[in-house]
């Protein structure tokens, strides 16, 4: 050993150097703390849609936010058309809503995570990104299946149905008078294809 | 050219371990405002560990986990990557048995190959652990922490440059243990070693087929999913393979296998890796392979 390093050791051993318990107690609470931070100012008021139904007033937000990213642009996308036929239509089975939930709210975690924001706070593009970053898009629907089969099929799936059961997919399919939409009168007094 | 791998793994440097911690914490914010995947700036994390050691990556996986927690957002995406970042480094530091300080480095092609050897196991460990918690798939899984894979070989190799040209930088790392020497900044190279090469090889072989396999088989049995019932598959696997012919027979029992236990393979898929690893290493124990053009007395030869 050279006396350059014996200097170097002693240098070392004289200066005040964190034992490995302090070094993990401070990464411990400084986890600690941030969590109870991120935790405090994430939490947002609750509001219920109904005394029954599962979700709030946040959650039919997030999924008009995921609604804005998986529609086509030709497609216009409000909260009162998600709210009206997603969450107040009847529940399919039952636990159906909750399992909605719970999947707007796995979203919303990845996103924030990994996103740096909630959903509704993402741009389109990004939203598309978080979906991704799921691996949403590279799975098969399945009700009882990991995370990312589960958001395809409870979330995405969900809001592709109600778009293509609703006269707003017209510009898309054609189809003017889907299932539970009948057109009244004036569309049976009409030449198929004309305007009168 | 030298490519060091982690070689004072005995000592967790607390210094480093902060250190990466902060980056980690640092690192996650800027990938998150950037819209990039976590994958990079763990896969950097990684790279770090060959050129400093594993507590740095120790540190970067409790600054992903400080990171999650402040966002108020842990989940399964935490734990995936941090058991990817540590299982990588951790791997690194076990695939290199000498952990005395002035010993002599790995050949690049040999820490190279060390590099994709704890990558193809530490990927695949990742994504099983993401499929048995319920988060996503094995395939989606796996894939995604391939261009990770890519980053840290990358950086390996510019680590190990970088540990070439400014020693004194890495000193302190060594320093952690007793018997420092005034040599141990310069590094000696170790000649290619082929029985200790061939061992890693082989369990190369046997992880990059677990990871693989597993992902291949996985994909597989999801899409097979799509069928409702087994009578569904048997009348597609009927059109498909036709019937009364051994082909046939053997088509539709393979699919139907896949069908009802391909999921449960994946799952178990680490128990079957780790018999082959143990019994690999049962057999190379008990049987001596000829050591080509190494020295008999020395089994880590050096260039000098």
């Amino acid at each position: 050993m050279t006396d350059g390093s014996q200097r170097g050791d002693s240098e070392r051993a004289t200066a005040p150097e964190p034992t490995r318990r302090q070094l993990l107690g401070a990464l411990g609470g400084a986890a600690v703390a941030a969590g109870a931070y991120g935790y405090g100012t994430g939490s947002r008021e609750a509001e219920q849609l109904s005394d029954s139904h599962p979700a709030s007033r946040a959650h039919v937000e997030a999924a008009t936010a995921v609604a804005d990213a998986i529609y086509p642009q030709s497609v216009a996308v409000d909260e009162s058309f998600v709210e009206n036929a997603v969450f107040r239509r009847v529940e399919p089975t039952p636990g159906h809503f909750d399992a909605l939930v719970e999947t707007i709210e796995a979203v919303e975690r990845h996103a924030s995570a990994r996103f740096g924001a909630s959903v509704t706070g993402l741009s389109p593009g990004t939203r598309r990104q978080v979906l991704q970053s799921m691996n949403v898009t590279a799975v098969h629907a399945m009700p009882d299946g990991t995370t990312a089969e589960r958001v395809r099929f409870y979330l995405l799936n969900d809001l592709l149905y109600a778009l293509f059961t609703s006269p707003r997919s017209r510009p898309l399919t054609g189809i003017e008078n889907p299932p539970g939409h009948p057109g009244g009168l004036a569309a049976y007094r009409r030449a198929p294809g004309g305007d009168e | 050219m030298v490519l060091p791998v982690q070689r004072s793994g005995m000592v967790v440097s607390s210094g480093w371990v902060a250190v990466g911690a902060g980056v980690g914490f640092a690192l996650t914010i800027g990938s998150t405002t950037a819209a990039v995947p976590a994958v990079y700036p763990a896969a950097v994390l990684v790279a770090a560990a060959f050129a400093v050691g594993p507590s740095v990556t120790l540190g970067g996986a409790a600054g992903v986990i400080i990171h999650d927690l402040f966002r108020g957002a842990v989940g399964l995406w935490t734990a995936e990557l941090a058991v990817w970042m540590l299982a990588y480094a951790g791997l690194v530091a076990w695939l290199d048995p000498d952990r005395t300080p002035g010993a002599p480095t790995w050949a690049a092609r040999t820490a190279l190959l060390a590099c994709l050897v704890a990558g193809a196991y530490a990927t695949a460990t990742a994504a099983w652990l993401t499929a048995v918690l319920g988060g996503e798939p094995f395939y989606t899984g796996g894939v995604d922490f391939l261009p990770g894979l890519l980053v840290v070989v990358v950086g390996a190799l510019l680590g190990g440059r970088l540990r070439e040209s400014v020693p004194p930088l890495f000193a302190e790392e060594r320093s952690h243990t007793p018997r420092v020497a005034a040599d141990s900044a310069a590094p000696r190279p170790r000649r290619f070693d082929r029985r200790r090469g061939a061992a890693l090889l082989g369990l190369g072989v046997v992880g990059v087929l677990w990871l693989v396999g597993a992902i291949g088989l996985d994909a597989f049995a999801h899409d097979l999913g799509k069928f409702g019932s087994e009578n569904e598959l048997r009348n597609y696997a009927g059109n498909l393979f036709g019937t009364g012919t051994l082909v046939a027979a053997l088509g539709v029992s393979v699919l139907v296998g896949v069908y009802h236990y391909g999921d449960l393979v994946v799952r178990l898929s680490p128990l079957l890796v780790g018999c082959v690893v143990l019994s690999l290493r049962w057999f190379v124990s008990t049987r001596r392979l000829p050591d080509w053009g190494a020295v008999a007395s020395d089994r880590r030869p050096t260039d000098d």
